[in-house]
């Protein structure tokens, strides 16, 4: 029995061991690489001989064509978030207010919808959605993007994956019926492919 | 349920739910319904399949596309079940352990593509360092059509294992402890344990979880695009990177919609049987 337990003890330590090699390597990896002055990139090394932090300065002055426009980019890109946050949350309010509290019989039809707009992939819309945002005057905005964004952010906080009561299938007696809130939160962390 | 909403008639409720729900019918009308409808009525013509079925770079990024989901999704479940077994204790040093696991799925997918793709260059990557340290010689690993596709394989499981475990850890926890007590009474091995106990009750979940990210992964274009691009030689295109090829490269849009009306069957079987199994 002890003896057991100790082999088990034993294999799970390799088996952790082994797993946090593996994720944290390519973070070494990509952190030493940013730290390692522009001559040394070309020679590969195991850890970093001259550490340096000028890629920083490198690109938080713009110092280089490739970084010219690095502050509007991140303004770009907070902006389109931002706006992508606050529209989701108007919608998605609504949307889940809907789905779990008025319990109308068509629910069903908009939770199936949300549904499939979480499931589907954007990349299969994509070719269409250059198309319409150009019938849509949206090319070249901000607001393609938000609104594509918005489409696809949306369903999953408005409760898609479970605000209608389901049959418990794996789910043990340990946990009470809940309602449309604390089911979409375990739903709504599933946005990886 | 709301008092006020209990008074009202099943008619009113509707119209009360429409309305709340109204900005995301709008959005699902504008943004899903019509570039859909577009892309099937686009995609309704002809020439297009007979165009690209015989092109041999479409016929290739078929046979990768099935590839790289099947292996990439299949072996990433698999290990996310392991995993999470061996994750499922409350011990400090494990918690601590899973946050740092936790650390790709928070990574954006470019920092963590652009290490990988500069530890495989092939001439000052860190990859060819150790394997020529191992004496194994150097090798062009992003250059030939396979080892591109398991170098993009392997970093879908870096990137997506951590989140597919946690989803399968979650499941787990749910399983009652008294079945685990039976079956050590019993005296159950811990491989009859997982037999009989935990893969029945991680059936249904493990199987929703693998048609997910089967679709999901099926229209995955960040990851390869970013990896390889399509490169070497057009040989490592999937679906979304043969489209954007075809539309912004080589300017046919309707070769481009043709490359998703294409997978769109299978995908809207695989998105309908899901809908069915999580409601």
């Amino acid at each position: 029995m002890t003896r057991g337990r100790l082999g088990v003890n034993v294999m799970r330590a390799a088996v952790l061991a082994a797993v946090t090699a593996w994720t944290l390597f390519p973070i070494y990896y990509m952190v030493s690489l940013a730290v390692t002055p522009w001559d040394d990139l070309f020679r590969p090394v195991y850890v970093v001989q001259r550490p340096t932090l000028d890629n920083f300065k490198f690109v938080l002055l713009q110092e280089s064509p490739f970084v010219k426009y690095f502050w509007r980019w991140l303004a770009n890109s907070l902006l389109v978030s931002g706006a992508v946050m606050v529209a989701v949350l108007a919608v998605a309010a609504l949307g889940s207010y809907a789905l779990g509290r008025i319990r109308f019989g068509l629910g069903r039809y908009i939770s199936g919808m949300t549904l499939f707009t979480y499931i589907i992939p954007a990349s299969f819309l994509s070719i269409p959605f250059f198309k319409i945002m150009g019938d849509y005057d949206l090319l070249d905005t901000y607001w393609a993007l938000i609104f594509a964004m918005t489409t696809f952010a949306a369903p999953s906080p408005s409760g898609s994956c479970g605000t209608t009561p389901r049959r418990s299938r794996t789910r043990s007696t340990s946990r009470p019926p809940s309602t449309g809130r604390a089911r979409s939160r375990s739903s709504s962390a599933c946005t990886s492919p | 349920m709301t008092a006020a909403a209990d008074v009202l008639s099943p008619r009113s409720r509707n119209l009360q739910g429409l309305l709340f729900s109204l900005p995301l019918i709008v959005l699902f009308l504008a943004f899903v319904v019509y570039p859909l409808y577009f892309e099937v009525t686009q995609a309704l013509d002809r020439y297009t399949y007979e165009v690209l079925f015989n092109d041999p770079i479409y016929v290739q990024t078929i046979v990768n596309t099935l590839v790289y989901v099947g292996i990439a999704v299949n072996l990433k479940l698999f290990l996310a079940l392991l995993l999470s077994g061996v994750l499922d204790d409350d011990s400090r040093s494990t918690r601590f352990l899973s946050a740092i696991f936790l650390l790709p799925w928070a990574i954006p997918v470019l920092p963590g593509i652009l290490s990988v793709r500069w530890m495989m260059s092939s001439q000052w990557g860190i990859l060819n360092l150790i394997s020529e340290d191992l004496g194994l010689g150097t090798h062009h690993w992003l250059a030939s059509r396979w080892t591109a596709i398991s170098a993009l394989i392997i970093f879908h499981i870096w990137k997506y294992l951590p989140f597919w475990t946690v989803i399968i850890l979650a499941a787990r926890r749910g399983i009652p402890r008294q079945l685990y007590e039976a079956g050590a009474i019993d005296g159950a091995n811990p491989f009859q344990t997982f037999r009989y106990i935990s893969f029945p009750l991680l059936a249904g979940i493990y199987l929703i979880c693998s048609l997910l990210s089967m679709v999901f992964t099926m229209g995955d274009f960040t990851n390869v695009w970013l990896m390889t691009g399509g490169a070497p030689g057009d040989s490592t295109h999937v679906l979304a990177t043969l489209a954007y090829r075809y539309t912004f490269r080589v300017g046919k849009l309707d070769w481009g919609v043709g490359v998703f009306a294409t997978a769109l069957p299978v995908t809207l079987l695989f998105i309908f049987i899901l809908i069915k199994k999580i409601r």
